[in-house]
């Protein structure tokens, strides 16, 4: 059986900055198998993913093919020993055609050197030829920009097999942007690549995609190995519980949910934006802090930003305090109490290279100004000393540029910021995100603080942990809608990640994402 | 299967839309001259317009060439007008040999894009700066030789090789020359991988550094490439006036961006046509010849070609959003 | 990783502190070679001729730098500075007020300012080509207007518009332009420094996502810089022709290349936010001291080109390489 082994990952270890995203890892993976690989957000299995294939280097471990050590360093270097991969962000070059964008740099060429076109186009045609029925409407000559997402996918897909050497393919949540008859069709393709005795590494977090198409399972939880486990000998349930109960982790004191009025500062109605999400409600009261959990892709993030007008939504109904809004940007979100703390601190929170005081006064410039709008700098000193003291940034001082800061510190500018500014709503997306375990429980802390205060809080989150730790309500999305809405009274992760995987769908879920 | 036959019909109209719409303006613009003067289209006239649009459709190649991998060359006009003063310097003060100062002054155009290669692709600099810098150090190096006066030419025959010898009795061999090097390029653009990695980078460079393309150096030859062309461009021109004008290549960038844009090469990279772009070099030249033929003085081409580039930014990018 | 973080931020301020050294460092070693040269060089008089000189490039420095600030450059204002000043004549010679013919002058650049600035903001188009565009049909528009002719400005109707650039005030000692310039660094030092708008320029220029989610216009701010190029670069083309008492077609021709020149070298950061309307002047110093010198030490006009395309290749050089880190 061993002969059998394609792959073998043996002790991986990867570390980023704050967090060891994987710890001794070891996987195997067999000729003509289907491997699942799955876990919850974090759990390390993206990230495995990308060291296999070369987008990530490991920190230490060993990778053997065929029972030989390879050396793989960059993507390059893994496609040469037959491993491929179908990335989550698909990179496609708009203006050239679907034959072009499967050869990219190795096109076929006569003898003179020269780029053979015909034989490029029948190459492809061959390659497509392997694919399932869906492929075959695909026309390899026409332009890649006009096309779906499943034909996109289709090209990467394509792009894999031109290698008649290929080993191993690995796909990075596939079926998260196509719509359902694209997926089906991928799941056919799979099957028949099995068959030719390709070796697939499926990481999804759709548990039904893992149980209809996957011969084997492996469990990663907190960047370490779980088990392995064979389809036929597992279930859904069983996957699930061996996804949670991660490490424990401090939240700081317990929220005293006295402080909750009855008062809805912000009610949300039918919020819908393409295949993002649909219909999406909620309410959130005085005093509250709601989490709004889901995996990767659910469309949280998404739909917040509709919420706050960052992003265009297609439709939905605002009310605060009872009064229907219509927000068309963020300057008018922000004039009625709403702040937003950005997933990405780096690119939307923050000005890096400005001092703390910039970056504090931005959203409230108001406040510092006289009544010819020219800035009081002393007063927009105090300020800023405020804005630090309010949550205790470590800091040398106000003029320290932001990108000085640590994860922790940074992520409290940014809540000061919105603070100062007398937002009563504050939508707060990921708000430990990259940063230590000390500073994520001061966060804590500060949200609990705000909530106190009669600040409204929507916290969205990947952390299961977090989400039942800090929340008052849990509300859960599941493929762009609302699946669960949970008072977090003695609530445990199981109950809450049922909601966020689609087992408890009879089908898949129509996403309505088309051409 | 049937609905998919009629999507593809309906997209295909994209690309082609926009041909028809350079084809259009085209078209128009020559309608446009020919009621405006009776001269506009006949032969001579005709001659005359593609022999002008020859330094300006060599330029044009290298502009596309960077344009499609996502950057701007401001610099080819005065690498054009320095070649050309270069080429008649070395001739007139160091005696040299016609065709080995000929070999010099083209050398330099693929230094000057040497440099703006290395400044763009290893030292990150944003490529419209090093070239502008590029442009006025030129700029400075040719008054310098030249004191702001053309230098006269026609004293010497063999300068005038390459520019006035007639191939048939209109046709001179600058002509051939361009139409040559476009059959040239145009094979390049397609059937080379040097070619298609251009528009690999331009396209989308995560993807080409995925597929193990070497991005600088592709970064590096367009510039080269876009030096070179400029450089033989100018040394055509020079030829054919029979002087080295240190003034000539004011306009060249501009026109030849906006012979690129009009020919629908996208701003930031990843396509372009060189067919239509020899449409848009032709649309230029043809402006400023019309311009010539209605009598309006000739720096209603100023307006025209900044006018053009305006609509033609305004119309992709609106596309674009 | 923290410690790594401390060493970075050291770096930075350092960084931050060297720009400035580097400005004047520069400007130092500049007296210092052109006087050992000539030693007329640091005389009262030459350096007043540089200041005066200095005057129209200086204005339209500060447009440059607030539109680098902001993230963007404005390539048209040479000749929006010839049109302005051309606009402004004709309206003299028209027989209207000085200060009717100042507006007409001004108007013209917050029209042209306009059209860049709408075209950028809210058409989303690429400002460098743009800018660039609009200043061939500028230039097109005054060939056909003068015929390339200059327009002397002599006689009754100019004498109050061509008295502003040549009065000489404080004891005969300074030239009214000079004056001029210097109040209007002032200004707008202090607007960048203390005003709303000036400091969103600056929080657009560091990072226009996050300021956008902070609530600040970015498209009426991007609006604002370009309206800003284009009133100072037609102030800077009213001065030049009030100072020399003609009306030169193509008088801005080098403008762009340098005013954009002397905000890079005075440490205006080309990835926006950064940058000080007090250190352009300084960097507009190195600029004209350098042609100055040069042309003192006998070196023909046309070196300047080259020394001003070195000089901004070294500025965007030095700058890259920094960032690059």
């Amino acid at each position: 059986m061993d002969s059998q082994i394609i792959l073998e990952m043996k002790h991986i270890d990867k570390a980023f900055p704050g967090v060891q995203a994987l710890n001794d890892v070891s996987l195997s993976i067999k000729k003509g198998e289907v491997h699942g690989l799955c876990g919850e957000n974090g759990a390390g299995k993206s990230t495995l993913l990308k060291i296999a294939t070369g987008l990530y280097s490991k920190d230490s471990g060993n990778i053997f093919i065929d029972g030989e050590e390879a050396d793989i360093r960059s993507v390059e270097s893994a496609r040469k020993y037959g491993i491929h991969v179908v990335p989550q962000e698909i990179q496609i070059l708009r203006d050239l055609t679907v034959a072009e964008n499967i050869f990219l740099g190795s096109q076929p060429t006569t003898k003179l050197g020269l780029i053979d076109w015909e034989k490029m186009f029948s190459l492809a045609n061959n390659v497509k030829q392997g694919l399932g029925r869906h492929a075959q409407s695909l026309n390899v000559k026409s332009k890649a920009g006009d096309l779906s997402m499943g034909s996109w996918q289709l090209i990467e897909i394509m792009r894999a097999l031109i290698d008649e050497n290929i080993k191993v393919l690995a796909f990075d949540e596939p079926t998260s942007s196509l719509s359902d008859d694209e997926a089906e069709s991928l799941f056919e393709l799979i099957n028949d690549l099995r068959s030719q005795g390709v070796a697939i590494i499926y990481v999804s977090h759709r548990l039904k995609e893992i149980f209809s198409i996957c011969d084997v399972v492996t469990v990663l939880k907190d960047g370490e190995y779980v088990d392995t486990k064979k389809i036929s000998e597992t279930t859904s349930d069983e996957l699930v519980s061996m996804m949670i109960g991660r490490g424990i982790n401090f939240f700081g004191e317990p929220k005293d949910r006295s402080y909750i009025k009855d008062e809805i500062m912000l009610k949300a109605e039918n919020f819908s934006c393409g295949h993002h999400y649909q219909d999406v409600s909620l309410e959130l009261r005085k005093g509250e802090i709601v989490g709004l959990y889901g995996l990767v892709g659910a469309g949280r993030t998404e739909f917040v930003r509709g919420l706050f007008a960052a992003d265009k939504k297609d439709s939905g109904t605002l009310y605060l305090k009872n009064q229907k809004v219509n927000i068309r940007d963020p300057r008018e979100a922000n004039k009625l109490g709403m702040g937003f703390v950005t997933e990405n601190r780096r690119e939307e929170g923050l000005m890096l290279n400005a001092s703390l005081t910039w970056n504090l006064s931005m959203p409230n410039l108001a406040e510092v100004l006289n009544k010819f709008d020219i800035l009081m700098l002393n007063k927009e000193k105090a300020y800023a000393d405020q804005g630090i003291s309010l949550f205790d940034v470590k800091t040398s001082g106000r003029e320290m540029l932001a990108v000085g800061l640590s994860g922790g510190n940074q992520q409290k500018v940014v809540l000061s910021k919105w603070v100062m500014a007398n937002c009563d709503i504050l939508i707060v997306d990921e708000p430990t995100r990259g940063i230590d375990v000390g500073a994520k429980v001061e966060v804590y802390d500060a949200l609990k603080k705000l909530a106190k205060e009669g600040k409204s809080i929507l916290m969205v989150s990947s952390e299961l942990p977090e989400i039942l730790g800090v929340s008052d309500r849990i509300i859960v999305m599941c493929e762009g809608r609302v699946t669960g809405n949970l008072e977090n009274i003695d609530l445990t992760e199981e109950d809450v990640i049922k909601y966020a995987f689609d087992t408890h769908f009879d089908t898949l879920e129509e996403s309505g994402y088309g051409e | 299967m049937e609905n998919s036959s009629k999507k593809k019909r309906i997209k295909l109209t994209s690309d082609v839309k926009q041909i028809i719409l350079i084809v259009a303006a085209f078209t128009i613009m020559i309608l446009v001259f020919s009621i405006g003067s009776e001269y506009f289209l006949k032969k001579d006239n005709i001659i005359t317009i593609l022999i002008s649009a020859v330094p300006l459709g060599l330029i044009a190649i290298g502009e596309c060439a960077c344009l499609v991998t996502g950057v701007f060359d401001m610099s080819p006009g005065m690498v054009a007008s320095l070649a050309g003063v270069i080429w008649a310097t070395l001739i007139t003060q160091f005696g040299m040999n016609t065709w080995l100062a000929f070999a010099i002054a083209l050398f330099f155009g693929l230094f000057s894009g040497a440099i703006a290669g290395v400044s763009t692709a290893w030292f990150m600099m944003p490529a419209w700066m090093s070239t502008y810098a590029l442009m006025q150090i030129w700029r400075g190096v040719i008054m310098i030789i030249t004191g702001g006066k053309a230098i006269n030419m026609s004293a010497y025959p063999e300068f005038k090789v390459l520019g006035q010898t007639k191939i048939t009795n209109s046709i001179t061999l600058p002509i051939l020359l361009l139409i040559i090097i476009y059959v040239i390029v145009y094979f390049v653009f397609k059937y080379t991988k040097f070619g298609r990695s251009l528009f690999i980078v331009g396209g989308n460079i995560e993807a080409a550094k995925n597929a193990g393309l070497p991005v600088k150096s592709i970064q590096f030859f367009c510039f080269v490439l876009s030096g070179g062309m400029a450089a033989l461009g100018g040394l055509v021109f020079a030829s054919r006036s029979a002087s080295a004008n240190p003034i000539i290549g004011e306009l060249y960038a501009m026109q030849a961006i906006s012979a690129t844009v009009v020919g629908g090469t996208k701003m930031g990279g990843g396509k372009a046509n060189i067919a239509m772009t020899f449409i848009g070099v032709l649309i230029m030249v043809g402006m400023q010849n019309g311009l010539n033929m209605i009598r309006l003085p000739a720096f209603y081409q100023y307006i025209a070609s900044g006018l053009i580039l305006f609509i033609a930014v305004m119309l992709q990018t609106s596309r674009q959003n | 990783m923290s410690k790594n973080k401390d060493l970075y931020i050291l770096e930075r301020m350092k960084r931050g502190s060297l720009d400035k050294v580097m400005t004047f460092l520069i400007l130092i070693v500049e007296i210092i070679i052109f006087t050992s040269m000539r030693s007329t060089f640091l005389s009262y008089s030459n350096f007043h001729s540089i200041l005066l000189t200095s005057v129209q490039v200086g204005l339209i420095a500060i447009g440059e730098c607030i539109c680098i600030i902001g993230g963007f450059i404005d390539l048209s204002v040479g000749m929006v500075a010839s049109f302005a000043g051309l606009f402004a004549a004709v309206a003299i010679e028209q027989g209207a007020p000085l200060v009717v013919s100042i507006l007409v002058g001004w108007l013209v650049g917050l029209f042209s300012g306009f059209i860049a600035g709408m075209a950028v903001s809210r058409l989303g188009m690429n400002a460098f080509i743009t800018t660039y565009a609009l200043q061939q049909i500028y230039r097109g528009l005054i060939f056909i207007w003068t015929q390339g002719m200059p327009r002397a400005m002599v006689g009754e109707i100019y004498k109050p518009y061509v008295r502003i650039g040549q009065e000489k005030v404080l004891g005969g000692n300074v030239q009214l332009p000079v004056i001029i310039m210097i109040v209007i660094y002032i200004i707008f030092a202090l607007f960048m420094k203390y005003h709303r708008v000036g400091r969103s320029i600056y929080l657009v220029g560091h990072n226009h996502k996050s300021a956008y989610i902070s609530g600040i216009n970015v498209k009426n701010i991007r609006l604002f810089m370009f309206m800003a190029s284009g009133f100072l670069a037609a102030t800077a083309g009213m001065l030049v022709s009030m100072r020399t008492g003609s009306q030169q077609p193509f008088v801005g021709e080098l403008y762009a290349l340098e005013g954009i020149a002397s905000a890079l070298v005075g440490g205006t950061a080309m990835e926006g936010g950064k940058g000080s309307i007090g250190m352009t002047f300084f960097g507009v110093m190195i600029v004209y001291m350098l042609k100055n010198g040069l042309i003192m030490i006998g070196m023909p006009d046309f070196y300047q080109y080259i020394a001003i395309g070195i000089l901004l290749f070294i500025a965007v050089l030095a700058q890259t390489k920094k960032e690059k880190k």
